[in-house]
């Protein structure tokens, strides 16, 4: 399986507050990619050094098979992309807003935007400055989509959208990935979403990939421990220590990434013991993944 | 894909270079009548009218060509040039084309001045020593209006949101300038720099020679 995003030790950097550092990404062909991160985390950045929009300060990015930012104006071709906010100009209507895209995709699929238009309930004469946000989102996804893009780029594209609006979006996202096998990368930081769609996740802090890993992974691979007689170092742990608490003198509680059963013997051997294995929801393994990253930084800080 | 282009640009600038084709349309009858009111008969009255109507001809061509520029930068701006950046087509040649579009509106109030000059002179019996000269009038205007939109595009694509910034710069840069000259007892340098700039084939002669509909 090819990739479709490769990204590698990438920089950037905006005045003295803000900071993309060494992040690398793998985006492999065929994959519905969860990009999750708090807000002011780096996502739509990252979004735009992967598409051209900025010039990174270090590292390569592969798009598709173009460099970029030198050909993204190739791998744009091949691209349907929905930012965070409307990007389209306010002045036009939905028709003329379609034939001016059109014009510059020459795959643009005139029945599909048609067909999609209808399906969203958009109006043909309708300016696009006077659409609510949500009719806003759909015609971003409408365009998008009449694309036939092999790879979406989608930017909290259901942020702030209700809930009917919101399915609308998703359900045409899902149909068109199924039919044409495209590849998908949303960044969103609504965790439970993601974790309906998308087969990979990327979680991203501070201008930093804290993690990268299958859903599957993800969704199973951390837990919570209850440690009795926890040992105070991590030699050769065969697991990542996201965060450990005391609960009293005798019993701790960690919370490990890549955690497998047969892990137990790992403690045996200094003397402690796992005495509970507790399922985290997606939600609170994101909030742990980000707090043991966190803790790290700070640590590294320190050191 | 120009042709979109150029529909965008004709729709947001359309107030704009509406106006500005009926003010140089009718300018020619103006300075008709504007001559006509200070006693001069036909031609004369043209001739002696475009010396008041010319440099608000030129003067048009500077603000109009500045608008066309603007207006357009100003959508893009509005969504911080991201969907003009999403398009799969070169920066620079996504910018020439916006360049084209607007130098290509410009020919609407050329024609307009134009027509407006023609109009006149088949309403004159022009005297067998003067000749009228609408399109090179018409084309004055045209590079009048493309060097301003030239350079007006060149800032605001460079310089973005601080082109006025830059532009202040510049003047106060000049002003400076001229005043050091004049300081330091080099009056003739000054005015070396200016008729260089503006007598022929200086860059702003467009803007400053005659502009005349009617000549020998």
């Amino acid at each position: 399986m090819s990739d479709v995003i490769r990204i590698r030790d990438l920089a950037w950097r905006a005045g003295k507050e803000f900071a993309i550092r060494d992040l690398s990404m793998t985006v492999p062909s065929g994959a519905i990619y969860g990009f999750l991160g708090p807000n002011g985390s780096g996502k739509t950045t990252t979004i735009r050094l992967m598409l051209g929009m900025l010039t990174p300060a270090d590292g390569t990015i592969e798009v598709l098979g173009h460099a970029v930012p030198k050909f993204a104006h190739r791998a744009l071709a091949r691209i349907g992309y929905v930012p965070e906010r409307l990007h389209l100009y306010q002045s036009l209507t939905v028709d003329e807003s379609i034939r001016y895209h059109r014009a510059f995709f020459p795959g643009f699929d005139d029945a599909e935007a048609e067909r999609l238009r209808r399906h969203f309930s958009l109006r043909e004469d309708q300016p696009i400055g006077r659409l609510s946000k949500g009719e806003s989102g759909k015609l971003m996804m409408m365009l998008a989509l009449a694309q036939r893009p092999e790879l979406l780029v989608l930017d909290e594209p259901t942020d702030g959208l209700d809930p009917v609006i919101r399915r609308e979006v998703l359900s045409a996202l899902v149909e068109y990935v199924e039919v044409q096998k495209a590849t998908v990368f949303i960044s969103s930081h609504l965790v439970h979403e993601q974790e309906r769609i998308c087969d990979w996740v990327g979680v991203m802090d501070g201008g930093r990939m804290v993690a990268e890993l299958p859903m599957q992974e993800f969704r199973s691979g951390i837990k919570r421990l209850r440690v009795a007689n926890a040992p105070g170092t991590m030699d050769a742990a065969p697991f990542a220590l996201l965060s450990r608490e005391a609960l009293n003198p005798q019993l701790d509680e960690w919370v490990v990434r890549g955690w497998q059963p047969e892990m137990r013997e790992w403690f045996g051997r200094s003397g402690a013991e796992v005495r509970d294995v507790y399922d985290l929801d997606l939600e609170d393994s994101f909030v742990e993944l980000l707090r043991g990253a966190r803790a790290t930084t700070i640590a590294n800080g320190a050191n | 894909m120009f042709n979109q282009i150029l529909l965008t640009q004709f729709k947001w600038t359309r107030i704009t270079l509406a106006s500005i084709s009926v003010v140089v349309f009718l300018a020619p009858a103006a300075a008709w009548r504007l001559g006509g009111s200070l006693g001069q008969p036909g031609a004369s009255a043209i001739i002696s009218g475009f010396s008041g109507i010319g440099p608000v001809l030129a003067m048009f061509a500077i603000l109009g060509s500045f608008m066309l520029v603007v207006q357009p930068w100003q959508m893009d701006h509005a969504a911080r040039h991201v969907y003009a950046l999403s398009l799969p087509i070169k920066w620079s040649a996504y910018v020439s084309l916006r360049f084209a579009a607007g130098a290509v509106t410009l020919l609407v109030p050329t024609v307009a001045l134009w027509l407006g000059s023609l109009l006149v002179l088949s309403m004159l019996d022009l005297p067998e020593t003067l000749r009228g000269y609408p399109g090179a009038l018409a084309l004055r205007f045209f590079i009048a209006a493309l060097l301003t939109h030239a350079a007006t595009f060149l800032l605001q694509y460079i310089a973005g949101k601080k082109a006025g910034i830059v532009v202040l710069l510049v003047l106060v840069c000049v002003a400076l300038g001229m005043i050091l000259l004049e300081a330091t007892g080099n009056r003739a340098v000054s005015e070396q720099i200016g008729r260089f700039l503006v007598e022929w084939p200086g860059p702003l002669s467009v803007f400053a020679m005659d502009w005349k509909l009617i000549d020998v």
